[in-house]
């Protein structure tokens, strides 16, 4: 337990600082707006508490605020997606199989179950970012292509992260 | 009293998770309307010294580019000291006649700065220690980068001119016509300028300069090149695609312009406005 709580406290560290000193200094592009951090919320064990779920979305996403000088863009956003977890996680992870403190896995979700599960998180959470950046409805189609490119970049991101880490917690 | 702890307990999920919304929306909303001296500043100290560690590490990588651009802008700011034109304004002037510094530059380095989102902003090493107030301007060696909109003792942010609310009053080198320059949010290498009449000389490549109407800049830093333009036939003013002279990707030295009678300037156009009607 004190264990795993060590473990999660490093990734939430690693992932921001990952997030803040590496991915945000890319600017690669305009439609090209990656963010990985979010993985922190999508491989936390199944059965967390909801609550802490939901405060952690927003304490993490208010802290990479903080340094983006984004006012709660990203906290908001990761609040959302927080929010959604459980719903998403019912439409696509097995019911069975899993414990208390289980290391999400790719392998007990299976790779198209998982890569739906994060897609749709992902997805979610780009769309309120890029929405609320924007502020407006004005530019609907724009934020949407902003999403999908965005979104798929992120996806690809946090499944190397993901993997990377699994292979840490398996050791 | 038993029922509603019932409903607390049942609906405490959506309880918790509408109250942060309501926290981050109030946070972004607060952002937007550029009240954010308070929570940004606060924060603005701790993320700007993580930041200088991230740009002191960074600044190598970059050196010897950088000696290199400085060296330049000495090379040209020599050359403008000794030149001719200076000796020769000087035999005309009455020796009694005390000219005043109209601008003072304080240079500064970038420690943060982002591209590629709709509002962006540059951080600088440089705050109200430095003498660096909001609404000073923001100058590279190459051509205008933003206003400074939020100050702390050591630090500093400035709208870069990538963010969708920085208006600047901008006209075409050598010519007299004005208009009003901003950026669209899409494309870090095009901002738009409008108003300028359709009768006006332009052609592609010509370079886009400040005026002196902000108060914020001398007069003639340049902002960018023309891309390409068109005429909106209604309203008979060009439409001016400008590509921006500073590379925002690329910001290292900057200088913050200090105009040192920007208050003497607006306390008296403020007393001009004083009879007008609201």
């Amino acid at each position: 337990m004190t264990l795993n709580l060590l473990k999660y406290s490093a990734y939430f560290v690693f992932l921001i600082l990952l997030e803040v000193f590496v991915i945000a200094k890319f600017n690669i592009h305009f439609y090209f707006n990656p963010h990985a951090y979010i993985l922190f919320i999508i491989m936390l064990p199944v059965f967390t508490n909801r609550h802490l779920i939901i405060f952690l979305g927003f304490l993490m996403g208010f802290i990479v605020d903080q340094f983006m000088g984004t006012g709660g863009l990203h906290a908001a956003a990761t609040l959302i997606m927080a929010y959604m977890r459980k719903i998403l996680l019912g439409a696509f992870a097995p019911r069975e199989e899993y414990g208390k403190d289980d290391f999400l896995t790719i392998k007990k979700f299976g790779l198209v179950n998982f890569l739906f599960y994060c897609g749709f998180m992902i997805v979610i959470h780009h769309f309120f970012l890029f929405l609320l950046e924007l502020f407006t409805f004005r530019n609907f189609l724009f934020t949407l292509l902003r999403t999908l490119l965005s979104g798929t970049l992120s996806l690809l991101m946090i499944m190397g992260l993901h993997l990377l880490f699994s292979r840490k917690s398996a050791k | 009293m038993h029922n509603f702890a019932e409903f607390f307990r049942k609906y405490s999920q959506l309880i918790l998770f509408t109250f942060l919304l309501g926290v981050s929306l109030f946070f972004i909303y607060k952002n937007n309307r550029y009240q954010r001296v308070l929570i940004f500043n606060a924060a603005n100290e701790t993320a700007g010294r993580a930041y200088t560690v991230y740009a002191d590490a960074r600044e190598y990588l970059d050196l010897r580019k950088s000696n290199r651009l400085l060296a330049e802008e000495n090379a040209s700011l020599r050359a403008q000291l000794l030149a001719d034109k200076y000796k020769i304004y000087n035999k005309w002037v009455n020796a009694d006649t005390t000219y005043k510094q109209t601008f003072t530059y304080i240079p500064a380095r970038v420690i943060n700065n982002s591209v590629d989102k709709a509002n962006n902003y540059v951080t600088l090493n440089v705050g109200s220690l430095h003498g660096v107030k909001p609404d000073m301007g923001v100058i590279s060696p190459d051509g205008v980068v933003g206003v400074i909109k939020s100050v702390s003792t050591h630090f500093s942010v400035a709208i870069s001119l990538l963010h969708r609310k920085l208006q600047l009053s901008a006209r075409l080198r050598g010519s007299s016509f004005f208009g009003s320059l901003q950026w669209q949010g899409t494309d870090e290498n095009t901002l738009v300028l409008e108003y300028i009449p359709s009768y006006a000389e332009i052609a592609v490549g010509d370079t886009v300069e400040t005026t002196t109407y902000s108060s914020i800049f001398p007069e003639g830093i340049a902002i960018g090149t023309v891309k390409s333009f068109d005429v909106d036939a209604d309203e008979g003013y060009f439409r001016i695609l400008v590509k921006p002279t500073s590379e925002f990707r690329k910001l290292n030295n900057v200088y913050v312009v200090n105009f040192t009678l920007k208050e003497e300037q607006l306390i008296l156009e403020q007393e001009a406005r004083k009879g007008d009607p609201k």
